[in-house]
């Protein structure tokens, strides 16, 4: 595998860290005039997902970690594996509990989500920004509530809670931002 | 530096930092010229002086291939042989581009101004005080007040701030790596640090944010290991006699503008920190240095500043490519 050395050091690349693949953050070039030359490196772990700070020697190197990102299709889930397709090839491929995290309480069957592979192995599932989903559990609606700004908890057909308005009634479909947990809007079906 | 690809031809100073860019040269050039001192056009290509271990040179190879020598990353060399041949030269000054490899970042371009002067005679007091004079009168033409002076002893910074005497014996790499550790600094490979890694660490990533802002600072009483050219002088250091360097460093706000010496004048001495490992002969141009040196430096001191960074202290720039017409990334 390739290495890459500290002035190639650059936000978005992704190498071995501590055994674990990860992806640079920042890289922040730091050196006296007369003295040793540093790299301090904002890292982030792609399997625990932390991110921490770490300070490099000028022409220390990490090896280039065998990372690519994938659309592939969600197709089911048992609970403990979540099965996905590649939309091309129509070849499938499992990730485990841990590769999916939070994302599972996003992941409705057929939608494209954004798979992060790592020696061909998924370590990362994020689903689409936006989401439409069902609304299976809820308050009943305050009908005609859409000027006091109040909310409730709804749960979603995927297990995600949004904070919803009163006036949401179980069955309605609402557009959902996965990166913030917000609802959006509601979807006429 | 945030510029997408498409907007990268544009530069990245605005009009009104390129005016204040060259009425700096312009007022650097006046100044030292009022005293009477020569500007030298130090050659850029030159062959390849390997004498600073921290600084990566830029080689120039012919067409066919034969290397050519290097881009210069100081005119010292050059600046102080032209004063060995011409000693009632009262001072002279550099004042182009220097080429330092793999420099890049917020605060460095790979290639950047410097202003390098000799002044024939100066102690490295009056080194310090022409260096805040020059700064000074750079912000009155700017129209900025001028700065309040700090004084900061290297030991009693490193005392003050990371609780460790940087001179004593005892201080050794694993008392350094604890107090970067307490400092919250993680470092990949702690064993290929050396003593001065170590406390050009500290200095770069603990130090220099606490110093004050808005003021210049001076720092001086650097360890004997970070002479690199300065004379060698006895001090003092929490009541006892300590080797430290005629050095100083002169920051505005925590950024590195200037650092000058009291240069080492004897040649045998600075043949050995030519070659401190001993296993390449000297190079023509460093045979040449040394030659000179025979001949006789006269007593002298020297400073190089940073015009890049003075002119980012002076316009309050976050970043090197807002005060350069075309920084490496946009070239």
């Amino acid at each position: 595998m390739a290495s890459y050395s500290t002035n190639e050091f650059r936000a978005g690349l992704k190498v071995m860290l501590d055994g674990d693949p990860a992806n640079i953050v920042e890289n922040e070039f730091v050196k006296p005039g007369k003295g040793q030359a540093f790299s301090r490196v904002k890292i982030k772990n792609l399997k625990t997902g932390k991110t921490i700070e770490r300070t490099f020697k000028s022409g220390d190197s990490l090896e280039a970690a065998d990372i690519h990102e994938q659309e592939m299709q969600y197709l089911f889930s048992d609970g403990e594996e979540w099965h996905f397709m590649d939309p091309e090839s129509f070849e499938q491929i499992m990730a485990t509990k841990d590769a999916v995290g939070d994302s599972a309480q996003w992941l409705k069957e057929q939608d494209m989500c954004q798979v992060t592979l790592f020696n061909g192995a998924p370590i990362q599932v994020l689903p689409p920004n936006h989401v439409e989903l069902a609304v299976v559990e809820t308050d009943p609606g305050l009908r005609g509530d859409t000027a006091t700004g109040g909310t409730k908890p709804a749960k979603l057909e995927t297990g995600a809670v949004v904070k919803v308005p009163l006036f949401i009634e179980e069955g309605e479909v609402l557009r959902c931002d996965t990166r913030t947990g917000e609802y959006l809007s509601r979807v006429k079906t | 530096m945030t510029d997408p690809e498409h907007e990268c031809w544009r530069p990245g100073a605005s009009m009104d930092t390129l005016r204040q860019r060259a009425r700096l040269k312009r007022l650097l050039r006046e100044s030292l010229d009022a005293r009477d001192w020569l500007e030298i056009d130090a050659p850029v290509l030159i062959d390849s002086p390997d004498f600073e271990p921290n600084i990566a040179l830029f080689r120039a190879t012919l067409p066919d291939g034969t290397p050519a020598g290097s881009l210069h990353s100081s005119p010292e060399l050059s600046m102080k042989r032209l004063l060995c041949a011409y000693p009632d030269l009262p001072g002279a000054y550099y004042l182009g581009p220097v080429f330092r490899a793999f420099e890049a970042g917020r605060r460095h371009n790979p290639e950047f101004t410097m202003l390098e002067w000799y002044d024939n005679g100066a102690t490295l007091e009056t080194a310090i005080d022409t260096t805040i004079s020059l700064i000074q009168s750079a912000r009155e033409a700017l129209g900025l007040p001028p700065a309040a002076i700090e004084h900061h002893d290297y030991g009693a910074l490193f005392r003050r701030h990371c609780a460790l005497d940087p001179y004593h014996a005892d201080t050794d790499t694993d008392t350094l790596a604890q107090a970067a550790k307490h400092h919250g600094i993680d470092v990949a490979d702690p064993a290929d640090m050396g003593h001065d890694d170590w406390l050009d660490l500290l200095m770069s990533l603990v130090i220099e944010p606490q110093l004050d802002t808005a003021a210049l600072t001076v720092v001086t009483g650097y360890p004997a290991s970070q002479a690199a050219m300065a004379r060698l002088e006895t001090t003092q250091f929490e009541g006892r006699a300590i080797r430290t360097a005629a050095r100083f460093e002169i920051y505005g706000g925590g950024l590195e503008l200037a650092n000058g010496y009291h240069e080492l004048l004897d040649p045998d001495e600075q043949a050995r920190r030519l070659e401190p490992t001993g296993s390449r002969p000297p190079s023509p141009s460093q045979q040449r240095f040394l030659a000179a040196l025979a001949h006789g430096l006269p007593d002298c001191s020297g400073v190089a500043m940073g015009v890049d960074r003075l002119l980012m202290w002076l316009t309050d720039a976050e970043n090197i490519d807002a005060v350069l017409p075309f920084s490496a990334r946009r070239v």
